[in-house]
């Protein structure tokens, strides 16, 4: 565990300013259906900037364009959603055109060239999460979408600190409080919180890409690659229409703990945190 | 006549080579540490592979010429997860940024010894940087010492401050032979 001093550091100043401006901003969802989207991009830049993670690498690289990408899949997401309905086909290809092109950007040309496969990989893990996300976040809105999100973020972060980058799990705490935020809103207002799902589908899976390629521990990507598919496994219930209501968040909220347990037990088998 | 050119050419240039002495420069002949400081606290580490020449044209030592590439892959310190942390984006971000140069632009005296002045590219950012050293060249062996500090955020390691100190307390020395 961190010492003491970290943690009400890490509460005072990422925790609670982001969650309770996710909070405030998203309980305008009864009136505007992207209020949820405002909460995730005003809590997240605010302690962004307030703790300096807005340049996540020293110098210029092109992850430092993540935070743009997820400010453009949250726009991106109100004009899909204001799209007719019958035209589902375009808005399907203008979510994987937007994470295809996300990933190509963000993404430095040096480990596009050393991996090939990273970019097609972080396009499909974008444009999955984002589709299924949004699709079950109003299915019921009872806010366990955004609820699962912060967990997985919380985990990331908890991952990313065992990567030994402070900056990254800064980053990946200021969300999960955000969602957290935005969580709450849902549970209590019964608003729908999908539109802050694509920018949670963009920088959750950065983060932990940025970590896993950037960091040096004993780590396996295993570790990293749990917590940004962790959220998925709430599909495995759409075969049972029938689960409603309270038993339903359960159920989503305990089949996405089960890669989050595994990603927090591989992370900490690289032993104890040092603060020195 | 199409002679000349070249003859002339060579008149001006041959005496400043020939009397140029060229010091390869490696982590065997040189050293570079740090000391990075916080409130109650402090760190050693430094860089084991460097690579790069110095120059010195005659005994004249401000003509001292310093061209430097430190691989960032060989950054160490004296706790094996803080030379990860330091690798990692909140420090140098080693992996995108893996070369650290110095260029000497100027070298000029300053009372006994010498003020360095070149261009330093890390993480990715290049800011020109001053620093006092002793130099000497002596029985074909090149010397420089020298100490002085440099703010980190200067080269945009902005990571942790408050906690850790922007200044970084630097130490080099040079023993080259030609």
């Amino acid at each position: 565990m961190p010492p003491l001093d970290v943690i009400v550091d890490a509460l005072l100043h990422v925790v609670l300013p982001a969650a309770i401006v996710a909070f405030a901003l998203s309980a305008g969802g009864r009136f505007v259906q992207f209020a949820p989207a405002l909460g995730l991009a005003a809590a997240y830049g605010l302690v962004a900037w307030h703790r300096d993670l807005w340049t996540l690498m020293p110098g210029e690289s092109s992850w430092n364009r993540l935070h743009y990408a997820v400010l453009a899949a949250l726009v991106i997401e109100q004009l899909v959603q204001a799209l007719p309905g019958r035209l589902a086909l375009i808005r399907c290809f203008l979510r994987i055109a937007v994470s295809v092109g996300i990933s190509f950007l963000v993404i430095p040309s040096a480990t596009r060239a050393e991996v090939w496969w990273l970019m097609p990989l972080l396009a499909a893990l974008v444009f999955a999460v984002w589709s299924t996300l949004t699709y079950l976040a109003a299915r019921p809105p009872d806010g366990s979408v955004p609820l699962a999100l912060a967990l997985a973020a919380f985990v990331a972060a908890g991952v990313l600190v065992h990567a030994g980058s402070a900056r990254l799990t800064e980053a990946a705490t200021a969300l999960s409080a955000a969602l957290g935020g935005i969580a709450v809103a849902c549970i209590l207002l019964k608003i729908d919180g999908s539109s802050a799902v694509p920018g949670a589908a963009v920088l959750l899976p950065g983060l932990l890409l940025i970590g896993q390629q950037e960091t040096f521990s004993d780590l396996t990507w295993h570790a990293f690659a749990l917590p940004a598919v962790a959220p998925l496994a709430m599909v495995f219930l759409l075969p049972f229409p029938k689960l409603q209501g309270f038993p339903l968040m359960c159920w989503r909220l305990s089949l996405v703990l089960v890669p989050l347990v595994i990603a927090m037990a591989l992370a900490m088998q690289t032993g104890p945190l040092e603060f020195e | 006549m199409r002679w000349i050119l070249p003859l002339a050419l060579a008149a001006f240039v041959t005496p400043a080579t020939m009397f140029a002495d060229e010091f390869p420069l490696t982590g065997k002949n040189t050293t570079i540490t740090f000391v990075g400081t916080k409130p109650g606290g402090k760190h050693d580490g430094g860089f084991k592979a460097i690579t790069g020449a110095a120059v010195v044209e005659g005994k004249d030592l401000t003509s001292l010429k310093i061209s430097l590439e430190i691989d960032m892959e060989s950054l160490w310190s004296d706790n094996p997860k803080l030379t990860n942390h330091l690798k990692s984006p909140d420090f140098f971000g080693i992996k995108s940024n893996p070369k650290t140069k110095f260029v000497s632009t100027k070298v000029e005296k300053a009372g006994a010894d010498y003020k360095i002045t070149g261009d330093m590219t890390m993480c990715g950012e290049t800011k020109s940087l001053s620093f006092p050293a002793t130099i000497t060249v002596a029985g074909g062996a090149l010397n420089i010492t020298s100490q002085f500090a440099i703010d980190r955020t200067k080269w945009g390691m902005t990571y942790g401050q408050g906690k850790v100190d922007n200044q970084v307390k630097l130490k080099v020395s040079v023993k080259a032979t030609k």
